[in-house]
This record gives C-alpha cells, sequence and structure tokens, in this order.
C-alpha cells in the first residue's frame, strides 16, 4: 500500500483495543523516520506495594491477587513463594502439584482468552472476536470452551476463578478429593484435544515479517517446563537464583511513564513470557506440546513477536496435558497447608504467569509484620523490548504504509505480547507524530 | 468441543461486576452483596436467585449467564451527560435498541460487559432475560472505599435489583433514574 504524507501530520488512534487493562503509546517521526518510541504506561505508584506494608505475612496472597483479574493466581503464588521463603519454609510434594494445577487453570484460561478473542482476529482480518464469531462461531465457541474448562478447574482447586479464596501461605485451605478431580480429567482430555486443534489452526496464520534479538528471560527448572520457582536464566548467559533477581536486573524511572522499566544489568532490555520459556525450556514441554510445537515448525527459538500465537498454542497444550497428569498422580495430603511460622526475614519469589517472569519480595518482621514489598509484574519488564521492536516495525514500514494500515499493525504487535496492562495502567492510546519534509 | 458441561441452571441469576480495589469500580459487588444478604434475609419466602461476583471479563460473563432464564448485571458506569452524575442509577434490560453509551464505559474492566453481550448474541447464548443495573460512579482510582455518592445510591441499586427477581416490601425503595430497553 502507498501512501502520500504532508511533511507534518498526525495520526491519532483513539484506542487500542483487546489488550487487557488500559495504556498509552507514543510513536514520532521526523523526516520519514521513526524517531522515538514510547509506550506509556501509568502505574499506580505502587499502591498495592505501599498497601501491603504493615500487613501481616498471611495476607499478601488475598491481597495480590487484587491486582489482575486475569491472572491473579500468578500474584498469589509468587506471593506464597516469597513469604514461604522469608520463614524458612518450602512447599512440596502434593501440595506444589496442586498449586501447578492451580497455576495451569490460570494458563489455559489466560492463553484461551487472548489467543481466540484478543489476538487471532488480527490474523482473521476481523477487527473483533465479536465479528469474527460472526462468520466463525465455531472457532470463538472451541475458544470459549477451552477458556471455561481452565475456569472450572480454578474454581475446582482455587475456590472461585476471580481472586481465588483457597489459597493461603503454606498450601490451601481445603483440598480436593481424586473424586472431585475425576470428572475435571475428561474435561481437560476434551481440552487437549482442542488445544492440538488450536496449534494447527494458528500454525497456518500469516505473519508479518519481524525479527527482534532480544535476550529472553524465564523460569528454569532442571525437569519441568518451569512455572513455580526455579532460576532465573537468560538466553544471554545470565544464571542466577530468584534471590538475585535485584543483582541482575535493575528498574528505572522514565520520564513518560510512571511505571519502571527493566534493564539487564548491562543496560540490555529483555523480554519475558511465552516466547522466553518457549526458547530457554521447549525441550521440558510435555512430550504431547512438544510435538504440536514441531508439527507448527517450532523446533528452535520463536524470534518472531506476532508467532507469540502459536507458542501460547502450545502452552495450552502444554497445561492440558501436564493438568491431566497432576490429577493422575493425585494423592490427597493428610494436611492442606504447611505451617509458615512467622520470623524476621527477607523472601524471594517468581513464578512464570500466563504473561511471563513475575517477581515478588517481602521483608518481614519477626511477628510476620511486612516491613516491605516489591512486585515486578511481567508487562513492565517488557516495556523497553515492546518499544524497540515497534521501532523497528514502523520504520520498516513507513515508506509503504498509510496510516490506517500502520495503526492497524501497531495494535497488533503490542497486542502480540499480551500486555496485562491493568496490573499497572489506566487507558491505553495510541498516537503517530509525523514531522519534518523528509516524511512519505 | 462442547461448550462446558451440560447442567442448564434455570434460576435467575445476579451478578456483581467489578474490582473492590478500584475505588467505585466496586459498586457492582457491594450491590451483590447487599442483595445476597437481602435473598437470605428473606429465606424460603423469597426469590429463588444465585449472586455472584465477577470482574467483567467478557467470556466468564457469558459462562455464568449461559442457559439462565433471568440475569441481572450490576456493574458500575462511567459518569456523563447521557448517563447522569456520579450515583445515579439506571436500568436497562437487554432488547433491540443499541446500549447507552455508559454501559461498559470506561473502568478498570472497560472491555467486558458490553462485548459480553455482543459476542454472546453473536453466539447464542444470552439469557432468556438480561437487564443491566448501573452505578455511575465518581473515582475509579486504586483504594479501598466507595464515594459518598455511590455508597448512597446502594439501596436504590439494591432494590432496582431485587424488582427483577421477584415482588419485595415496598418500604423505602427509591426509583431508578432511568428504564429502558437496549441491546
Amino acid at each position: 500500500m502507498t501512501h502520500r504524507s504532508p511533511p507534518s501530520r498526525t495520526v491519532r488512534v483513539d484506542a487500542l483495543s483487546r489488550v487487557e487493562g488500559e495504556g498509552g503509546l507514543d510513536v514520532q517521526i521526523e523526516d520519514g523516520r521513526v524517531s522515538g518510541v514510547q509506550l506509556r504506561i501509568y502505574e499506580p505508584p505502587r499502591f498495592f506495594e505501599a498497601f501491603l506494608r504493615g500487613r501481616h505475612h498471611t495476607e499478601p496472597p488475598d491481597i495480590t491477587a487484587r491486582i489482575c483479574g486475569i491472572c491473579p493466581v500468578a500474584y498469589q503464588m509468587s506471593a506464597c513463594l516469597a513469604i514461604e521463603d522469608a520463614c524458612g519454609v518450602r512447599v512440596d510434594g502434593p501440595l506444589h502439584e496442586l498449586r501447578r494445577l492451580l497455576y495451569f487453570g490460570e494458563w489455559i484460561e489466560s492463553h484461551g482468552l487472548h489467543v481466540y478473542l484478543l489476538h487471532a482476529p488480527d490474523f482473521m482480518g476481523y477487527p473483533s472476536a465479536i465479528d469474527m464469531a460472526e462468520d466463525h462461531p465455531d472457532l470463538v465457541r472451541r475458544g470459549l470452551a477451552m477458556k471455561k474448562v481452565g475456569n472450572d478447574l480454578l474454581e475446582l482447586i482455587g475456590g472461585r476463578a476471580v481472586h481465588p479464596v483457597n489459597v493461603r501461605v503454606g498450601g490451601f485451605y481445603r483440598l480436593p478429593t481424586a473424586a472431585e478431580l475425576a470428572p475435571m480429567r475428561e474435561r481437560l482430555l476434551v481440552g487437549l484435544d482442542a488445544a492440538l486443534e488450536t496449534v494447527a489452526w494458528v500454525a497456518g496464520f500469516d505473519f508479518p515479517d519481524l525479527e527482534h534479538h532480544h535476550p529472553y528471560v524465564a523460569l528454569e527448572q532442571p525437569d519441568d517446563y518451569a512455572v513455580l520457582g526455579g532460576r532465573i536464566r537468560s538466553t544471554a548467559g545470565l544464571d542466577v537464583p530468584v534471590a538475585d533477581f535485584d543483582r541482575a536486573i535493575e528498574e528505572t524511572q522514565v520520564p513518560w511513564s510512571t511505571a519502571l522499566h527493566a534493564h539487564l544489568l548491562d543496560g540490555d532490555h529483555y523480554l519475558v513470557g511465552p516466547l522466553a520459556r518457549f526458547a530457554l525450556n521447549r525441550e521440558r514441554l510435555h512430550p504431547a506440546a512438544l510435538a504440536a510445537a514441531a508439527t507448527a515448525g517450532l523446533t528452535g527459538p520463536c524470534r518472531n513477536p506476532f508467532q507469540s500465537i502459536v507458542v501460547r498454542a502450545v502452552e495450552l497444550v502444554h497445561a492440558f496435558a501436564s493438568a491431566v497428569d497432576v490429577i493422575d498422580a493425585y494423592e490427597r495430603p493428610d494436611r492442606p497447608a504447611v505451617d509458615v511460622p512467622a520470623r524476621a526475614g527477607v523472601g524471594h519469589g517468581a513464578t512464570e504467569a500466563p504473561r511471563g517472569l513475575l517477581y515478588h519480595r517481602y521483608e518481614l518482621a519477626d511477628d510476620g509484620t511486612i516491613l516491605d514489598a516489591r512486585i515486578v509484574p511481567p508487562t513492565s519488564q517488557n516495556q523497553s523490548a515492546i518499544e524497540h521492536d515497534l521501532f523497528d516495525f514502523i520504520d520498516d514500514r513507513l515508506a509503504d504504509h498509510d496510516d490506517v494500515a500502520l495503526a492497524a499493525g501497531i495494535e497488533a504487535l503490542v497486542r502480540s505480547y499480551d500486555p496485562c496492562i491493568s496490573c499497572a495502567t489506566h487507558f491505553l492510546d495510541v498516537r503517530v507524530d509525523r514531522t519534518g519534509s523528509g516524511a512519505p | 468441543m462442547s461448550p462446558g458441561d451440560d447442567r442448564r441452571d434455570r434460576r435467575s441469576l445476579v451478578i456483581g461486576v467489578g474490582n473492590d480495589a478500584r475505588g467505585d469500580d466496586g459498586a457492582g459487588l457491594a450491590v451483590a452483596g447487599a442483595v445476597r444478604a437481602a435473598l437470605g434475609a428473606a429465606g424460603s419466602g423469597g426469590p429463588d436467585a444465585d449472586v455472584r461476583e465477577l470482574d467483567g471479563e467478557a467470556a466468564r460473563l457469558i459462562e455464568a449467564w449461559d442457559g439462565r432464564a433471568l440475569v441481572v448485571v450490576v456493574d458500575a458506569a462511567t459518569p456523563s451527560a447521557a448517563g447522569g452524575p456520579a450515583g445515579t442509577v439506571h436500568r436497562v434490560e437487554v432488547g433491540d435498541e443499541p446500549l447507552p453509551a455508559w454501559v461498559g464505559g470506561r473502568g478498570t474492566h472497560d472491555v467486558g460487559v458490553a462485548d459480553a453481550i455482543r459476542l454472546a448474541r453473536v453466539l447464542d447464548r444470552l439469557p432468556d432475560r438480561l437487564v443491566l443495573v448501573t452505578v455511575a460512579g465518581a473515582s475509579f482510582a486504586e483504594g479501598d472505599g466507595l464515594s459518598a455518592e455511590v455508597a448512597g445510591a446502594l439501596p436504590a441499586a439494591v432494590d432496582a435489583v431485587l424488582a427483577e427477581l421477584g415482588p419485595r416490601p415496598a418500604e423505602g425503595r427509591s426509583p431508578c433514574a432511568s428504564t429502558s430497553s437496549a441491546r
């Protein structure tokens, strides 16, 4: 598409829809080249961190679950791991496995939502899932059905899907019986078939050309596609325990956003999320997911952010298949939780939220009072990398894309990171400002 | 793959939508809690209805209301010239008219309710009757607590919900600002 523009103009896209939450994006174009890209994230001024100070060490799972309606389990689990670390307690065995099962429910819900209702319409040529459903109702029904399995799994283990109430530091309040899990196992198997169909479907999309080279950062465990804890690894050689998060990653303030930008200590931006997990842990996927990835042509790290939809579909397969395995091996523990007595100390916890690594740090007094809290969500960590990708994407297309096509591409690219901006922002508004005589 | 399990609950359902950590976005949850208490107090002589709290995400709403005979969704709304100032309570029956602009307006879950209604209509998954009760909020900033305007409007919103579920004592009931049909 060719477009002739006046020397100076402003293109405004009033809203970036189908992104969870709200945020903003500014793009400056001077003399026909991109000169700046700023993702404006209006993070509540660390509201929840301040809210947590002075609370008891048993409260973070309930409080932090409210940060995000889409990934409350991620916040609960990172909080639990960090508090338990501060108190010198490790939860493993069946309780750890039940936590994984709960977490798979959240992955299924979140990825199902993103693949079918948020991102697929971009590749199917529709402005929204509602429009896509007009022509392809069975596709959308399949996505909603998978998502419902995840939702029901959250309710079964977590007590409810929104802000689960059955999670506590040390484990759970009530444990499901094997008989309660059995019907869910059958539904997960049906969901697994749907997830495999999803991989085949999205792998056939026509993806825009874009290749980035950011370091990928994800948790890594020796024998698992890491979800709960592990070491922090990167494709650039980083390999540190979660307790060294601060020694590996720093957050800095930028003038256009109240959310902090995260960088590796060498100054490089980085990306967390499905692409990072897949690059670092692909061989630890469930065999069914690894086979599905290979069938989709993903046999190594994926460097095109638009193809993250395929990786999410592969992770759906992993979540369904792994959840079945957890249920098959389930033996109800004698107690729903281990004791986590308070003590003075600092604890760190990290888990893999659907959107990527989520880090919590708590400092406790000897009576369990929270003296300090720090939460680093995945979207904040990805901000800088997203800006760099947008810079390259827009710059490559200025000459032959009109503003409408450009704005649509920008929206699709931002959606490919599945930014959970509700964790950090109020609204997303895209502005493209073109100035200078060299504008196309 | 079939859409979830096949159990269809036909009882009336009240869904409070919102986030009680975001100021007046908690209005729908507060109303739902009060409705639950009122139904409990009425006992077996009261309406037979379930009450749920959700965050407003479209797919969860559809899953919740699919197959129900009557669903009342209670949500916070953006104050506007059309929707009235903070504390204004509206009742909207989803029908053939376009939804008012304040339904699904900017809150902390602004891609939820309106999209859920449109998507459910396309997929034929709307309940037999769907009524929206909205309360215009004053502030959606982070922090617990409703504004004075919204807190003062809760009784009217609760009464508007109970009126949909069945006959209730008229004592102290305040009328909604508007009643309309929309889609």
